[in-house]
């Protein structure tokens, strides 16, 4: 009958449609484990910096909850690293190999450190949009800073760096008008000097 | 991405043209349905014709399988619809004096358009008396305020009030309707002692019936929603992003734009608002990670003609909001290179004498350094006026049309 | 089934199922659903309020008709009433269905039917208000977006309706 022919096709056309779209879909594009607001939700909401303190415990193997991740490339691994961190270079963090390597550092903290802070901040990122567990912590500064305040000579003032911070008093620049002296910038009131405020590699290696 | 106008995909000039196109489908359709006979609706009440709750159903669960489907897709997104606001005891009350205004008048407000436009009396009547039912509500607005704007639930899904799944609730409500249109229909049958040469003319409707129990009863287990949306994208080309040194401004040109006041470039801060306070660069737009993907800027975010260039103390916070950002799928979109503390070491802490003296592009960009220095520190890099903040549309329609009851 | 038109209605479940289609662009396209009982809404603030502002002025009902912010919801449910007009016409005409005429029950008289008719709209409008919305706005548009108010508001309506079917019973059969 007509009517039935025309409301089986319309319904098949539909269905197959929907079925075959969806299908698609799921064995191709996609692959985050969150989505963007929930990346977002997590970033915000959990506490994640660690600090050389932390570090100093992990290192002196006072707990055994953290394990370093050393993010920058191999070379610069071989050259020296963390105690005890291993080795998954941020250009090929989203490996599959990498993200079996992280997975199964848990029930232990994953704890990230790069060549610089931002570096390991969006790997965390990364990986939390991957679908990992967001029980990942990233240590403040980068390698060197963590390696020579944190475990080389250990100095309590930089225990909680992080590059995340103010390091002038800015309004002293932007607001002071002409009152400032025109030859000599007031110094910063930062805690840093500001000589060792590196402009970071704009490469972008981690 | 869907919705389109919220989405500032289409011209939101286009939504009244919109409206008239979808009202044209939407009187046609009401209209071929029979909707614009009272005696044919209100059979629904009396068993002798179900036409209402046939077609009531099949397009309430049409759309809502489109929109589960298109929400699993990450095609539309859903905190950009509107979701009818619950008011228990407004709702119910409505509802109930409406059923009887169902009984008494025979058509609704939608249906009495309709039918008044095809030439009936009686809906043109109906429609008067609504808007006298209208004015009344109006007039004792007072009074019935505390009930009408009380028992606020939010925006509660039903699926969430009754505390199931959503892909459970759809299932068991697409079963309710079809098992509802068999009832309904044998029913029908025997009110009208149906002959049976009638009942053989039908059409079979197994297989549409058997293709959606199929489709709602895959949806159960499939896994609970795509997690990107279409106009995300995806996580390997997010990592290369993040390692292209293309996504940063560096200090210079950001700080020559902020000097020439320069509109085409936007600031946006990422930090706390307390920080934001105390300190900010001329003209930055303050701007949290959830508003980014939020609707509040979202037409400001799609329209890519402005550089939007992203800053925090460093760039580790402004590293991740541009991230979010750009998997938001933003474009025009950088990182202020070295944040505030790089740019401020940039250009009040650079030597006043270029290292190399024959190296005429070190010169140029010292004295330029030399020159925001100075312009920084007499104020003259400030706006001489206070800039007036970005024009940033929030969705009055959505938010709104809550308050408004439109229906 | 008992009506002798010229052309015979849609299949029911197709017509629904275009109504759903057309109930999806509306979220698509503008990221809400339909409804009807808003453009009457219009008709009544504009009307008081330019008749009567002083009066208007004091409720907050009328509000809306003061505060542009909420003109342009407004004039989108008047657009989609306009379109509504539009497409009934264009398929009663293509099915010859136009022509004056009162559809009452059996048992009634037309000042009945035309009394009745009007009370029925008073209280659908006075309804509308409460719930937010009608038929389309709020129950289907609110069954669309699984919404709990909607969903709710649909129950009542539906459900109050049968209760009192049987009492108003003469009306229609």
């Amino acid at each position: 009958m007509n009517a039935t022919k025309n409301l089986n096709n319309i319904s098949l056309l539909s269905f197959g449609f929907v079925a075959i779209v969806v299908l698609a879909n799921l064995f191709t594009t996609n692959n985050y484990g969150r989505a963007n607001r929930e990346v977002v939700e997590s970033l915000n909401n959990t506490p994640f910096m660690a600090n050389y303190q932390l570090l100093r415990n992990i290192v002196n193997e006072e707990t055994n909850d953290y394990q370093l991740i050393d993010l920058r490339p191999e070379q610069s691994f071989k050259i020296g690293y963390l105690p005890g961190a291993v080795n998954i270079p941020f250009d090929r963090l989203l490996e599959t190999e990498s993200l079996k390597t992280i997975r199964k550092i848990s029930p232990k903290i994953p704890l990230l450190y790069g060549a610089d802070e931002p570096c390991a901040q969006s790997a965390r990122l990364l990986l939390i949009a991957k679908g990992l567990n967001d029980n990942i912590m990233v240590l403040g500064g980068n390698y060197e800073k963590a390696f020579n305040y944190g475990i080389k000579n250990f100095d309590p003032a930089f225990v909680n760096y992080k590059d995340e911070k103010a390091q002038y008093d800015f309004n002293r620049f932007m607001n002071a008008g002409s009152t400032g002296s025109p030859e000599r910038a007031p110094r910063p009131a930062g805690i840093i000097p500001a000589a060792t405020v590196e402009t970071q590699s704009a490469a972008g290696g981690c | 991405m869907a919705p389109f106008i919220p989405e500032g995909i289409v011209n939101p000039q286009l939504n009244l043209f919109f409206a008239l196109v979808l009202g044209i489908g939407f009187g046609y359709v009401l209209e071929q349905a029979g909707f614009s006979s009272s005696k044919k609706l209100a059979g629904v009440f009396y068993g002798y014709d179900f036409v209402v709750l046939r077609v009531f159903f099949t397009a309430g669960i049409t759309a809502m399988v489109g929109l589960l489907f298109l929400s699993f897709m990450g095609w539309i997104d859903m905190s950009l619809v509107y979701i009818n606001p619950t008011y228990l005891w407004s709702a119910i009350i409505g509802g109930v004096i409406m059923g009887f205004g169902f009984i008494l008048g025979g058509y609704c407000p939608g249906t009495s358009i309709v039918a008044a436009t095809t030439g009936k009396v009686d809906a043109m009547l109906f429609l008067a008396g609504s808007m006298i039912g209208m004015f009344i509500f109006g007039h004792f607005y007072n009074q019935w305020e505390p009930i009408y704007t009380g028992y606020f639930q939010g925006n509660p899904f039903v699926y969430e009030s009754l505390g199931i799944s959503k892909s459970w609730f759809a299932f068991l409500l697409v079963m309710v309707a079809i098992i509802a249109f068999a009832v309904t229909q044998n029913i029908e049958d025997r009110v009208n002692n149906t002959p049976s040469q009638i009942k053989d003319q039908r059409p079979s409707y197994a297989l549409p019936a058997m293709l959606l129990m199929l489709a709602m009863f895959s949806y159960l287990f499939l896994p609970e929603q795509r997690k990107s949306n279409a106009s995300e994208i995806p996580p390997d080309q997010l990592h290369a992003l993040l390692q292209d040194p293309n996504r940063f401004v560096d200090v210079e040109e950001a700080t020559y734009k902020i000097i020439k006041q320069d509109e085409d470039l936007v600031l946006i801060d990422v930090r706390s608002s307390e920080d934001f306070e105390r300190f900010s660069l001329p003209g930055a737009l303050n701007i949290s990670m959830e508003d980014i993907i939020g609707r509040r800027y979202r037409e400001f975010f799609n329209n890519s003609d402005k550089k939007k260039v992203f800053y925090s103390y460093s760039e580790s916070s402004a590293q991740l909001a541009w991230a979010v950002a750009k998997r938001a799928g933003f474009e025009n979109i950088y990182i202020l290179q070295g944040g505030l503390n790089g740019m401020f070491a940039t250009i009040f802490d650079s030597p006043d004498q270029p290292g190399d003296p024959y190296d005429l592009e070190e010169e140029f960009s010292i004295r330029f350094i030399s020159k925001a220095k100075q312009m920084f520190l007499d104020g003259e890099a400030l706006p001489s006026e206070p800039t007036t903040p970005l024009p940033v549309k929030t969705i009055i329609e959505l938010e709104t049309a809550g308050v408004s009851g439109g229906c | 089934m008992e009506n002798q038109k010229p052309k015979p209605f849609m299949n029911p479940y197709l017509a629904g199922f275009l109504l759903g289609l057309v109930l999806l662009a509306s979220f698509v396209i503008t990221g809400r659903g339909l409804g009807a009982s808003g453009a009457a809404k219009d008709v009544v603030i504009t009307t008081i309020g330019s008749l009567a502002p002083e009066y208007a002025q004091k409720s907050p009902f009328y509000a809306s008709f003061f505060n542009s912010e909420e003109r342009p919801i407004r004039s989108w449910l008047v657009f989609l009433a306009m379109g509504v007009i539009v497409g009934a016409f264009i398929s009663g005409a293509s099915s010859q269905r136009m022509g004056l005429k009162m559809e009452r029950g059996p048992q009634i008289g037309i000042a009945v039917r035309a009394l009745f008719a009007i009370a029925g709209g008073l209280l659908f409008g006075l309804g509308a208000q409460f719930g937010r919305g009608c038929t389309s706005g709020a129950a289907l548009s609110g069954m669309a977006v699984l919404s709990a108010g909607g969903m709710l508001t649909m129950m009542m309506i539906f459900g109050s309706g049968y209760m009192i079917a049987w009492f108003f019973r003469k009306l229609w059969i």
